[in-house]
């Protein structure tokens, strides 16, 4: 073989092992872009995934908090609704209070009332100013009509000391150690705990 | 025949250089494929979700404001039917409390 042939032979030789290098760089090249370009789409879809699952959590808690804002606002109209027929019902008692029915009926009913319960037959009586000055110039036409209704003699006393009340009364032994409260501020605390449910049933109840 | 080795001997070192240079071109193009897939990868870890965080924000807002409505709208309706029943339920407390709390 001459050199020209040798010649030839070497450098075809290294022509092709310098194309096999240079494919599989690009082959190699080619692999790495391609997983990159796999790995791109995953860690986009990961991430709008995650942002998606945390809105959703958002909008599951936002209705939640607007939920129970709706159930507090059902709360509150209904209780409100219920204040108003108490306060309304305070205001007719405030009218009935010095009115004819008033001391003719109401006060000996509760006097003869607060009577059977505190089991006294002598009695001190404590109210309002006004009732006080009314009662004193008919105590015993009073006195007379809450024997009547309780069925014996009551000696009835009126307290020098006149309480700050809206009406009613409040009746005492004369050592004032035992008490009846018939005062309409007493009553009125007494009707909203236990006619609460009676008003909700009422404005609320079914049919 | 002393020339002719030499010869030879050139063509080698030349079939030399190239294989060389040619793994170093190889090389070059392996570790560009590299940089960008790296940098493919950074720009994808700091996709933008904005999009999908304004689609949601709006509808959290609309859907809340429904809730609140549909309550609001409920509220009424129990107001309205408990002002008819008004009347009878402030009748019931003022006859109590003229009753003196007494049934």
């Amino acid at each position: 073989m001459g050199v020209e042939e040798l010649r030839k032979e070497i450098l075809e030789e290294a022509e092709r092992k310098v194309n096999e290098i240079l494919s599989e760089a690009k082959a190699e090249a080619e692999k790495i872009l391609r997983e990159a370009e796999e790995r791109v789409a995953e860690i986009r879809r990961a991430k709008e995934d995650e942002a998606r699952k945390r809105m959703e959590e958002k909008l599951r808690s936002e209705l939640s908090l607007a939920r129970i804002e709706g159930k507090k606002l059902i709360v509150n109209t209904r209780w409100e609704l219920v204040d108003e027929v108490f306060r309304r019902a305070w205001e007719r008692v405030v009218s009935y209070v010095g009115s004819d029915e008033y001391y003719n009926d109401f006060l000996p009913r509760m006097v003869a009332l607060g009577v059977s319960r505190i089991g006294f037959d002598e009695v001190k009586l404590h109210m309002n100013e006004a009732d006080v000055g009314r009662v004193r110039g008919v105590l015993r036409r009073f006195a007379k009509e809450v024997s009547r209704r309780v069925g014996r003699d009551v000696k009835i006393s009126i307290s020098n000391n006149p309480l700050r009340i809206t009406g009613g009364v409040v009746v005492s032994d004369p050592d004032e150690n035992v008490f009846f409260n018939a005062s309409f501020d007493a009553l009125f605390n007494r009707a909203r705990e236990e006619l609460a449910p009676d008003v909700f049933e009422v404005l609320f109840g079914g049919g | 025949m002393s020339s002719e080795i030499d010869i030879l001997l050139e063509i080698e070192r030349e079939a030399e250089r190239k294989i060389l240079d040619a793994r170093a071109e190889a090389e070059r193009i392996v570790a560009d494929a590299r940089r960008r897939a790296a940098e493919m990868i950074r720009e994808a870890e700091a996709t933008d979700v904005r999009h999908i965080e304004a689609e949601y924000s709006k509808r959290i807002e609309d859907e809340r404001e429904a809730v609140i409505k549909k309550y609001k709208s409920e509220a009424e309706a129990i107001r309205r039917a408990a002002m008819e029943k008004m009347d009878e339920a402030i009748e019931l407390v003022y006859k109590w409390l003229i009753k003196g709390g007494v049934e």
